[in-house]
């Protein structure tokens, strides 16, 4: 997590870097020309969209919200790593949370949980349906959307499997005589899951014994996802 | 010896948007990037900066002087000379940054985009698109879609003024 983490830094900071230099050489021939006052046409300046930028990076969220309606290209903004390297670097910890938020605000998603390797499981607010999921992965901005569980979730897992190179999703659910119930999805390069079933949910067999009870409890506490891990791990061996 | 070091320092010729010259020492530009590289590549003693206003030149000159007056027992001053620097109207201090963004000079660019955010964040969204020239692409619907969004983000009482 940590050295993929770092290299993506660098590899950003790199882009960043050769960004800048590649600019320079032919720099003043493009930046004369978005920066030459026409005195009949007062209306006609644009500033370069590297100073939008770099004015923009130094906004509190708040004014950063509330300018993305601006126009399409300030929207834009969030989801560029150069401007979210930059406003890196003048908020620091700052800027995930807010773009988290936004993102998930504008989207009407909510976290659900996340995996060891920092892969978030997100699912619509109850108020959207039916239900929908994605999985975000906020160092490459990628995500990935499906349907919700079919039944109504109490708790999500994530977690990536080296095992079967896929990452595996599981909902628990409870019925009316509150029994427990699970649905798991996997999403990944898998051989032997056929496209159709790739993205639905299916029901877990998990065996109905005396420790449900106990094992329901040990669901709800923080360390949800790990300990589901370790109990699907140990009933598929 | 100290004349004749005096003697030789190089002369340069600023010309201005509106074709008004301004004479100062090489060594000030060297605060450029832009310049500097012209300077020293082309051994050139009179550069045309046809898109800066001589009025935007005349203010970025006079930071140059200062900055490199700057010691470590006039710092509060140019601080202070800085804060006044950036106290123009809006309209022209987006003209110095714009210009200092083409020149180069890093320290002073970041200075300035700082005080365009600080002047710009209790704006109203109309008065940021006045104040940037830029035409909204977004529907009312779209747009009132984002204040439903975030809310909290178009609260308080915001400035609808451009200056």
């Amino acid at each position: 997590m940590s050295a993929l983490d770092l290299e993506r830094k660098a590899k950003r900071n790199k882009q960043i870097d050769s960004n800048s230099s590649s600019q320079q050489p032919n720099c003043p021939d493009s930046i004369a020309q978005t920066i030459s006052y026409p005195m009949d046409r007062p209306t006609a300046r644009r500033l370069p969209d590297e100073m939008v930028f770099r004015i923009l990076s130094f906004l509190p969220e708040k004014p950063l919200g509330r300018f993305r309606c601006v126009c399409k290209l300030w929207n834009t903004l969030f989801i560029d790593p150069k401007f979210r390297a930059l406003y890196c670097e003048n908020y620091s910890s700052l800027l995930l949370m807010s773009y988290n938020q936004l993102m998930q605000i504008r989207h009407n998603f909510c976290s659900k949980a996340e995996s060891s390797d920092g892969l978030i499981l997100e699912q619509t607010v109850p108020s959207v349906s039916p239900s929908r999921c994605r999985i975000r992965c906020p160092l490459s901005l990628q995500s990935i959307e499906f349907p919700g569980p079919q039944k109504p979730s109490l708790c999500f897992a994530i977690e990536f499997l080296p095992s079967i190179r896929a990452v595996e999703l599981v909902s628990v659910h409870e019925d009316e005589n509150q029994v427990l119930g699970y649905e798991v999805l996997h999403i990944g390069p898998i051989e032997n899951i056929t496209p159709t079933t790739k993205y639905s949910w299916r029901a877990l067999q998990v065996p109905n014994n005396n420790s449900n009870n106990q094992f329901r409890k040990r669901m709800r506490s923080m360390s949800l996802h790990y300990r589901l891990n370790r109990y699907l791990d140990r009933s598929a061996a | 010896m100290a004349s004749s070091t005096t003697g030789e320092k190089k002369i340069l010729t600023l010309k201005g948007g509106d074709n008004e010259e301004f004479i100062l020492e090489e060594s000030l530009v060297l605060q450029s990037e832009l310049l500097k590289n012209m300077v020293k590549e082309e051994r050139v003693s009179s550069i045309p900066l046809p898109s800066i206003k001589s009025k935007t030149l005349v203010k970025i000159i006079e930071y140059l002087k200062k900055h490199a007056e700057l010691t470590p027992s006039n710092k509060e001053e140019f601080k202070n000379f800085e804060k006044e620097f950036v106290n123009v109207v809006l309209e022209e201090l987006l003209d110095i940054t714009v210009a200092v963004n083409y020149l180069k000079i890093n320290g002073l660019l970041e200075f300035c985009c700082q005080a365009v955010a600080d002047r710009i964040k209790d704006k109203s969204v109309e008065a940021v698109r006045k104040i940037f020239r830029i035409e909204s692409d977004f529907t009312p619907e779209e747009e009132s879609e984002f204040r439903k969004e975030t809310p909290e983000a178009f609260e308080g009482d915001l400035d609808d003024t451009t200056n």
